[in-house]
């Protein structure tokens, strides 16, 4: 028929597959005590957030988006804000919306807390920074359906295995930019800083990161729009919200709940990244 | 004047691809793999007939039954009737139900560990209301149960079920991916905690956990159903919450007039539920890549040859 040329020809294969199976799932299923406690704090955040938002009445919301889109973007985008989030509560999406807004916004939280120490870590040694750089291009680039399975297995199932797999998703633009300011700030500032007698920390704080500010908010927009981007994936693992509303419209074909659940977390993402890209321009 | 003759060009090529692809199948499978194998023993059929066949997409029902409705799939075996009644009825006599892969050879049921079921004398979904708070894990006071994905048609069996019940009063039905519920599921299991799910078998999906010994059916009393005898139950004669599915072959109508040898051959062809249940035990022991499963499947033609060429005649 056609000729025989690769091993897998010859029955030649390396059962790598079947090692895995066998070997690191038991593993992972008996390290879930472990990793729920890992979790518990981004579970306390996520919680207290989430009934925070959905208790906020209507209108006091509303008030609050109000506030920051007009300091931003003036009086246009606040009116804009308003016709949005109006629209989300007349097609009944505004709980699913909140639930969804507390997801990313413990996501950015948590993004904030690992990502710009390790950013600020490797702008400060570049060997640390190797070795940290393909972690991140894995991070980036590896299929998120890839590391779901292995979320559930040790966080379970629900709303803080999706911001787990929200936050691993959406980590690496913020360590990268927060990595990129530090090293963009010109060597006579520090200069300048040391020669007043400050210590490096001092320096740090004083001069690197007020000048690398406008890079490390490029990075936490970017963070803040690639977790809204996994907001539908990890409605697969149980995290409610808008997601849900997409992925259950999905299973049925239900084009109309599609439509509105997509339609919301576009409204979100714009209301969102306007109001970030203006602090990162201010 | 160039973009007619491209037109013309791109016409012409179509015309011609559509003819010569007369004879192929555009076949589809279930995305739930203990399905794959008797979709890989039905293709080397179809093409054993002459026609050429396509590697199957793994879909869900949903999306199966719409795609067959409006002539973009020609069919598969992958049909559960009656859990699929509601889709041949919504595609309006567009697609139909042929033949028959197993019969009676789905069944389907809720299950939780056995453990908890002797200790808390737990045999039936009602007794589970007493013990909510065992089964729940995000401290809502509700058991915690995995259930059938969104576009599974036991996901509407289960909501009907859900209201005549009044099941949402104690459990929460889990609207995730099934599979990813099930990791979640097996994991608890392990770490020793109450588990409650919807299952069917065959399915290695549960492999992880033995029927009988591990876990158990419990009695979900539906009135549309009624009670029978089942092994690894609570009890020796339980109702299931579902009749056992006849797992059947579903086509769209205008390619099986188009194609009435092939409506022959599905109204012939069946594979015995014992022979299907131990080529899931050994995907369960590993085996369970396509390569593996065409394997499988040539095994099976090769030991059943004359069954087999019996299809044809």
């Amino acid at each position: 028929m056609s000729l025989k040329l690769a091993p897998s020809d010859y029955e030649i294969y390396i059962p790598i597959a079947e090692w895995i199976e066998k070997n690191v799932k038991e593993w992972l299923f008996t390290q879930r005590p472990l990793f729920k406690k890992l979790s518990a704090p981004i579970e306390t955040v996520l919680n207290s957030l989430d009934s925070l938002f959905n208790l906020i009445p209507f209108p006091i919301a509303i008030l609050i988006f109000i506030f920051f889109a007009y300091r931003t973007n003036g009086f246009k985008f606040a009116g804009l804000t308003v016709v949005g989030l109006v629209f989300i509560d007349l097609v009944d999406l505004w709980s699913e919306s909140m639930t969804t807004l507390a997801m990313i916004f413990t996501a950015v939280i948590f993004c904030i807390i690992i990502g710009i120490p390790l950013g600020i870590l490797s702008s400060r040694s570049k060997t640390f920074e190797i070795i940290l750089r393909p972690i991140l291009d894995v991070m980036q680039t590896i299929p998120s359906f890839v590391y779901l399975i292995p979320v559930v297995m040790l966080f379970g199932i629900g709303l803080t295995p999706g911001v787990v797999a929200t936050i691993i998703f959406a980590l690496p633009p913020i360590i990268r930019l927060t990595n990129l300011g530090i090293r963009q700030v010109g060597k006579g500032f520090k200069e300048a800083g040391s020669s007043l007698g400050l210590t490096k920390l001092l320096i740090l704080i004083k001069i690197e990161i007020p000048l690398a500010f406008k890079t490390i908010m490029a990075g936490i927009n970017q963070t803040l729009m690639l977790a809204l981007s996994m907001v539908v994936i990890a409605a697969l693992i149980g995290a409610g919200g808008l997601g849900l509303t997409v992925y259950v419209a999905l299973g049925r074909l239900d084009i109309g709940s599609a439509v509105i659940g997509g339609t919301a977390i576009v409204i979100l993402a714009i209301i969102l990244d306007r109001i970030t890209q203006k602090i990162i321009k201010a | 004047m160039n973009y007619f003759k491209n037109l013309v060009l791109v016409l012409i090529t179509l015309t011609i691809s559509s003819v010569s692809n007369a004879a192929e199948i555009k076949m589809a499978k279930a995305n739930w793999d203990t399905g794959y194998f008797q979709a890989e023993v039905y293709k080397q059929a179809l093409e054993k007939m002459g026609y050429t066949v396509a590697e199957p997409k793994a879909m869900k029902p949903s999306v199966f039954y719409l795609a067959a409705a409006a002539g973009d799939l020609d069919l598969w075996v992958n049909g559960w009737f009656g859990t699929h009644d509601g889709y041949i009825a919504e595609a309006k006599g567009k697609v139909k139900a042929i033949g028959t892969v197993m019969a009676k050879g789905g069944l389907q049921g809720y299950m939780i560990d056995k453990k908890t079921a002797d200790k808390l004398d737990i045999k039936s979904v009602m007794d589970i209301k007493k013990h909510a708070k065992q089964f729940d894990s995000d401290g809502d006071g509700k058991a915690d149960m995995v259930a059938c994905p969104p576009g599974w048609g036991c996901e509407k069996v289960i909501t009907a079920q859900f209201s005549e019940l009044g099941l949402d009063e104690f459990i929460n039905p889990i609207q995730a991916d099934y599979s990813a519920s099930m990791a979640d599921a097996i994991a608890k299991f392990k770490n020793g905690k109450s588990v409650l799910f919807y299952t069917w078998t065959p399915n290695w999906t549960v492999g992880a956990l033995e029927l009988g010994k591990d876990v158990v059916w419990i009695e979900v009393p539906y009135s549309k159903t009624k009670k029978v005898k089942v092994p690894n139950a609570t009890k020796s004669k339980i109702n299931m919450g579902f009749g056992a599915d006849d797992i059947r072959a579903a086509a769209n109508v205008d390619f099986l007039k188009a194609n009435p040898k092939v409506e022959k051959m599905l109204k012939k062809a069946s594979i015995p539920l014992a022979d299907v249940a131990a080529q899931n035990m050994k995907m369960n022991q590993g085996e369970k890549s396509e390569r593996a499963i065409k394997k499988h499947a040539d095994a099976w033609i090769k030991g059943n040859q004359s069954k087999f060429d019996s299809w044809f005649k």
